[in-house]
């Protein structure tokens, strides 16, 4: 109760909102008035040039989904494929170098830099990089069948290591007594990782899971600079459609927006299974 | 090391090597004209004249010195006038432009890549400059290669002047030619009748089937043993002809169709052209080269389209008219290189290619038209053409460029460039109607047919020969272009509507 009045007393502090009241504004203007602005362009056809345009209703939602060359369901299908690789690529590395991070007893501040550098290099010149490396594999960028698995394991290559200190933070969170109760009652390593690790490390995973489809489903850069969508569209994912139809194709703006809030909606109903199938609750305290 | 010891002269030239590293850069450039300003060694001028380029002073030394000496000379002219160049990427032209003409920054005049001028044009975003033109006789349209004029001009409107010329081109490494005696006749003659090996015959490919006769005397390949093999089998050595089948779309496809009799849309950019007979028959004579004839190394995705042949591995490419000052940057002056136009094919009129002419335009919100008409004149003049090639080793689409002793001077050094003029006028315009869109779709099917063509021959493909791709090619373009036609009909009415000319 005392809590509870607490709170009460809390958001009865005119202050508080005048604190908050800058950051609040600029989120306000840059992120939901441009999104207002952004669904607004969705339904006109709208040419950045003139900043002008004809109202169409949902002509270009339609458009979207139904018209027979459209490119809105394979860049979805492709984003999806991308997605469902960079989750389970970025998870299945990221976890197994945390874990080994945290049981290496020598230089793993150093490990942890090695790792994380690549999080911190702009995406492009890690795209350029890789055309070249993956040059000598040209298989595997030059082929429909393989391409997405090249952007893929560049968005994996720059996302593990700045997900890998996220585990080992929720790693280093887990009391070492669980650990030590589990081996004196017999329990062997893969025991310990499956019943101590992984349950302790639900909420985190919970949320490396989360933040990888969202930045997932916003792929750009890798197809952008190293495939430009091909080859034969099998790199063409939303964002990149998103992009060029806005900015390179003229008086498709409306179009392009209607495709970004489909992509949100997806995006949207994605996280929101996601966040009921894996409610976050605590583990052994209950 | 700065050796103070020899002398003022020494530090003055370290001094100046300083400044001119700053001078480079736009926005400190800017701060030291503001500093001089501020200090009294540079008055203030009443007008401002904005330029746009993405061509830029901090590109390399000789843009700097290119952009210093055109600021000069014209500043000089122009007592009044201050000209503040701002660089702008090419991949974020567009974007830049329309955020500064809906604010208040637009530029006043700038360089426009005829990706974009039709567009820019048809948004009302450019000023007509026939008035201005019928006043100023050095820039009419006789003084022009008339390839060059075609992207500027719209119905009798007049929008750009020319300033560069572009065109696709064949590309040959001399030293492969010359090590071949039986290729000898591709090379000029001397007035003595010796072989001058530094410079190909424009004509020295007298049609495809030559071409591809070439191109197999050009590709060696090499047996497990390490002798030489023949009929298309071992490894390959040195290939008579690089095709690239990524993300180059209608790039490659273009220029050969175009020396077939091809046009590739109608002027007012409503109707795609390709998808007939001759058509057809390029993109086969180009999935023969590599297939059927195994000329070409197996494809792959490259950073540019010339990078295996400066390499030495390729005896011929496709790159541009502009290519030749990279790749002797790039291969520090070593290879022997020269330009061809496309030899004729089966349904051509002679060599061809196609050329494209990007220019300067005046924005439709320029505020200072006098002034910026005067820039536009002093950098299509012949003198402006002349600095260009002084700096950048850039030909011009001036016809009265090529008879001067400047341009014979530079030929002489650099004998590459002797094909140049006829290649860039025997050339069909480039497209230039929503080109991206157009080239998003054209490419998949293009790529499609390249990579996929033994799987096309045996009826296991999408498509069953080369007519069928391009026929859905041409449907897909066609689709864009009628979409593209609404949105500009949504313009015209619009504009109707509210009684002006253009928009904003």
């Amino acid at each position: 109760m005392n809590v509870a009045r607490s709170i009460r007393t809390e958001r009865n502090q005119p202050a508080a909102y005048l604190f908050i009241a800058p950051a609040f504004a600029i989120v306000l203007v840059f992120s939901f008035v441009s999104m207002g602005i952004s669904f607004y362009v969705s339904l006109h056809d709208w040419d950045g040039f003139r900043g002008e345009g004809q109202f169409v209703g949902a002509a270009n939602y339609v458009r979207a989904l139904t018209e027979p060359n459209s490119v809105f369901w394979l860049a979805l299908r492709n984003t999806i494929l991308y997605v469902v690789m960079a989750v389970v690529g970025v998870l299945g590395t990221s976890l197994p170098l945390a874990l080994l991070c945290r049981r290496a007893r020598y230089g793993q501040s150093l490990f942890r830099t090695l790792y994380f550098l690549p999080s911190i290099t702009p995406m492009v010149v890690i795209s350029l990089v890789w055309i070249w490396l993956l040059q000598e594999w040209s298989v595997l960028m030059d082929r429909p069948q393989t391409a997405l698995a090249a952007i893929a394991l560049v968005g994996v290559w720059q996302a593990s290591g700045y997900n890998m200190l996220l585990f080992l933070a929720g790693l280093n969170d887990i009391p070492q007594e669980y650990y030590d109760a589990a081996r004196v009652d017999g329990a062997g390593r893969l025991q310990e990782f499956w019943h101590i690790t992984i349950p302790l490390l639900r909420n985190t995973l919970i949320f490396v899971t989360v933040m990888l489809i969202i930045g997932s489903f916003q792929v750009f850069t890798q197809a952008y600079i190293m495939t430009g969508g091909g080859p034969q569209r099998s790199t063409e994912v939303l964002a990149l459609q998103v992009f060029k139809n806005a900015f390179s194709y003229a008086g498709q703006m409306g179009y392009a927006s209607a495709m970004a809030w489909l992509l949100f909606a997806v995006l949207f109903v994605f996280i929101m299974i996601q966040v009921r199938v894996f409610r976050s609750r605590r583990i052994y305290d209950q | 090391m700065i050796d103070l010891a020899g002398g003022g002269g020494r530090l003055r030239a370290a001094g100046s090597y300083v400044r001119g590293l700053f001078d480079r850069a736009g926005p400190t450039r800017d701060l030291l004209r503001r500093a001089r300003r501020a200090a009294g060694r540079r008055e203030a001028r009443p007008i401002t004249l904005r330029v746009w380029d993405w061509w830029s002073p901090s590109t390399t030394e000789d843009y700097a010195r290119y952009f210093g000496e055109i600021e000069r000379t014209f500043e000089s002219r122009h007592p009044n006038v201050d000209v503040v160049f701002q660089a702008v990427p090419f991949g974020n032209y567009e974007q830049k432009l329309a955020t500064g003409m809906l604010g208040e920054h637009p530029p006043d005049v700038f360089q426009c890549s005829v990706v974009w001028a039709q567009g820019l044009y048809r948004r009302g975003m450019l000023r007509e400059l026939n008035d201005l033109l019928a006043a100023t006789p050095e820039l009419q349209d006789d003084q022009f290669m008339p390839p060059t004029l075609y992207h500027s001009r719209d119905g009798g409107k007049v929008y750009g002047i020319p300033h560069i010329v572009d065109s696709s081109c064949l590309l040959w490494n001399l030293d492969m030619i010359r090590a071949e005696p039986s290729l000898h006749g591709m090379f000029e003659r001397r007035p003595d009748g010796t072989i001058d090996f530094r410079r190909i015959r424009f004509d020295a490919v007298h049609d495809w089937q030559h071409f591809r006769a070439i191109a197999k005397r050009l590709t060696k390949r090499r047996s497990a043993s390490g002798e030489a093999a023949s009929g298309g089998e071992g490894e390959l050595v040195q290939a008579g002809f690089e095709l690239n089948a990524y993300g180059m779309g209608a790039g490659i496809f273009l220029p050969w169709a175009a020396s077939n009799g091809v046009s590739f849309q109608d002027r007012p950019g409503t109707r795609a052209l390709f998808d007939t007979p001759a058509g057809a028959e390029t993109l086969g004579f180009l999935v023969d080269l590599y297939w059927t004839d195994r000329v070409c190394p197996p494809f792959r995705r490259v950073l540019t389209s010339y990078g295996r042949f400066q390499e030495g591995r390729v005896a011929c490419t496709m790159g541009g008219t502009w290519s030749g000052k990279y790749l002797v940057r790039n291969t520090q002056g070593w290879m022997g290189f020269g330009m061809t136009a496309f030899p004729p094919g089966p349904h051509g009129n002679g060599y061809s290619t196609t050329t494209w002419a990007n220019m300067m335009v005046m924005s439709s919100r320029c505020r200072v038209p006098e002034v910026a008409w005067e820039y536009i004149r002093f950098i299509c003049s012949l003198e402006g053409s002349l600095l260009k090639l002084r700096h950048l080793n850039q030909n011009s689409p001036r016809l009265d460029f090529y008879g001067g002793d400047a341009w014979a001077a530079e030929v002489r050094r650099r004998p590459y460039l002797a094909n140049i003029p006829r290649i860039c006028a025997s050339g069909a315009p480039h497209y230039h109607t929503q080109t991206q869109a157009v080239q998003d779709e054209v490419q998949p099917i293009f790529e499609y047919v390249l990579l996929n063509w033994p799987d096309i021959q045996a009826g296991r493909a999408r498509f069953s020969s080369t007519a069928d791709a391009l026929h859905l090619a041409a449907q897909r373009v066609n689709e864009v272009y009628r979409r593209h036609l609404k949105v500009v009909q949504g313009w015209s009415a619009r504009d109707r509507r509210r009684g002006t000319q253009g928009g904003k």
